[in-house]
């Protein structure tokens, strides 16, 4: 691996759509455990843990794919072309949701409409884009540069696995979070519920990994080669991150198991990252193929070097204003 | 200048559209800045709050910056046909490999989520006009200045404006 552009762009991008994984993905776990809230005060506490945040979470999607629309135009034609069924259902997910944070707190009458749109909404999103990941692990039939599939290519007992397990990751990200930014009654249950959900997320990670060996010859027999076996240190970290998990959250720790669940999620994207490399369309078209230009990747290497810094500015700073837990008299709106 | 006629008819956009979008824009540009110079000059023969003529217009001129954002986007857009990138790929040659039954289905469902979504703002945005606006709190001395800075007005600004007001006529 040289570090020329494409590599940084790669890696950019990779960066992007893993910061977008672990800062949306507590938010929307708070949206799919929504329906958990036994109260009106319950849910619009658990509202606030996120609504001052929710939003800049987003800015790494955009990131992520204003990015790949850029540095790697095939890929963004060939992938956004072939799961676009799902794709479409992410955003018109995101704007439902993203929705009833400003218009739950507006209305009385229709208070409950807004509550089911953000509990759909949510789900829907982390759904999506389980089933996009396995879409992408599967790989898309291309033809000519372009995307040569049939409609539901996307749609396979594999791609609904991935959703699956995204959704269930989600949701105990959500309630990790939950458990940190609140008090009381609230914060005891999703305490307790923590070690279900992280038993079950566990389960369907180690199913999508099994399954990810046997989904494609090349992926099992790179993981399965002697010459690769420095690869396992991916999951026996992400073993070691599990069993860090159960232990923390049995001792009733509050921060400890959600900065293990992250770990997790980073160990995955980097599993899943040491399954594809070098390939950006799987199978068989790699990132240098569908890489832009050097003159473009090095003139949106400037926008980068000033934008990401400022982002993750003003990222830190707002969680640094919002700190610490959340009063469930006093809501951010 | 290059006229319309030297250029190939198979390369025109809608030229009507574009002609008549352009025109929409710039004309509710040039009513936006007649009713900004109306409003000042009412301001400065201090007559501004009882032009009751002035705020009629207000509330008729409320889409305009709306219609004359999307008028404008129909120039661009409508313009630059038959190029996606102008001069140099025509947008029959930019399509993407979705069936129009895909591409039909997902605006559907743009329509129907965005009918519901706008249709629940706009209701909302035109209920809290409607309102007529909360008095502000009133400030208590322990928890800091009374009227510091701000684009609302306050007590301590409000009433000897009000008051000078009075004794002025």
């Amino acid at each position: 691996m040289t570090f020329d552009l494409p590599t940084i762009w790669a890696v950019l991008i990779c960066v992007a759509l893993l910061a977008y994984v672990v800062l949306d993905g507590f938010d929307l776990g708070v949206g799919i455990l929504f329906p958990l809230g036994k109260s009106r005060k319950e849910r619009d506490t658990m509202m606030n843990t996120v609504a001052p945040v929710w939003d800049g979470n987003e800015t790494w999607l955009v990131l992520g794919g204003g990015g790949l629309f850029a540095a790697f135009p095939l890929a963004y034609s060939v992938l956004l072309t072939a799961f676009y069924a799902p794709l479409i259902a992410m955003l018109l997910a995101l704007v439902l949701r993203g929705v009833a944070f400003e218009f739950r707190f507006r209305t009385e009458r229709w208070k409950p409409y807004w509550t089911v749109s953000f509990i759909f909404g949510s789900t829907l999103a982390a759904f999506s884009q389980g089933v996009m990941v396995g879409a992408f692990v599967q790989g898309v039939e291309t033809a000519d540069r372009a995307y040569a599939g049939g409609w539901f290519d996307w749609l396979t007992p594999f791609t609904l696995l991935t959703g699956l397990a995204l959704t269930a990751g989600y949701a105990l990200l959500g309630a990790c979070w939950i458990a940190i930014k609140t008090t009381g009654d609230l914060h005891a249950r999703f305490l307790r519920l923590r070690i279900p959900l992280g038993l079950l997320a566990v389960a369907l990670l180690f199913a999508v990994s099994l399954a990810t060996l046997f989904q494609d010859v090349a992926i099992g027999s790179r993981w399965l080669s002697i010459a690769n076996l420095v690869l396992w240190i991916i999951p026996a970290l992400t073993g070691a991150a599990g069993i860090g998990f159960l232990v923390t959250a049995a001792r009733r720790m509050e921060i400890a198991p959600f900065l293990c669940v992250l770990a997790m999620f980073a160990l995955g994207f980097a599993g899943l990252a040491a399954s594809l490399y070098p390939n950006l369309i799987p199978p068989g078209i790699s990132y240098q193929d569908a890489a832009n230009h050097d003159g473009s990747l090095m003139f949106m290497l400037w926008g980068a070097l000033v934008l990401i810094p400022v982002i993750l500015g003003y990222t830190a700073y707002s969680y640094w204003v919002f700190r610490g837990k959340v009063d469930p008299d006093h809501g951010y709106h | 200048v290059t006229g319309l006629d030297s250029i190939d008819r198979a390369d025109w956009p809608n030229v009507p559209l574009v002609f008549w979008s352009f025109r929409v824009m710039v004309g509710l540009g040039l009513l936006m800045i007649l009713y900004g110079l109306c409003a000042l000059v009412l301001m400065l023969r201090k007559r501004l709050f009882e032009a009751r003529w002035l705020q009629l217009w207000a509330v008729v001129m409320a889409p305009a910056g709306l219609i004359a954002l999307l008028a404008g986007w129909f120039v661009t857009e409508v313009g630059r046909q038959p190029y996606v990138v102008y001069g140099l790929m025509r947008t029959e040659d930019a399509v993407s490999p979705i069936g129009a039954p895909g591409v039909a289905g997902s605006l559907l469902a743009f329509v129907v989520v965005y009918l519901f979504v706008f249709g629940a703002g706009i209701f909302y945005m035109i209920r809290l006009a409607g309102r007529p606006t909360a008095a502000p709190p009133e400030p208590t001395l322990q928890e800091g200045p009374i009227r510091t800075a701000g684009i609302m007005p306050g007590p301590a600004q409000g009433r000897p404006a009000q008051r000078g007001g009075e004794a002025g006529r």
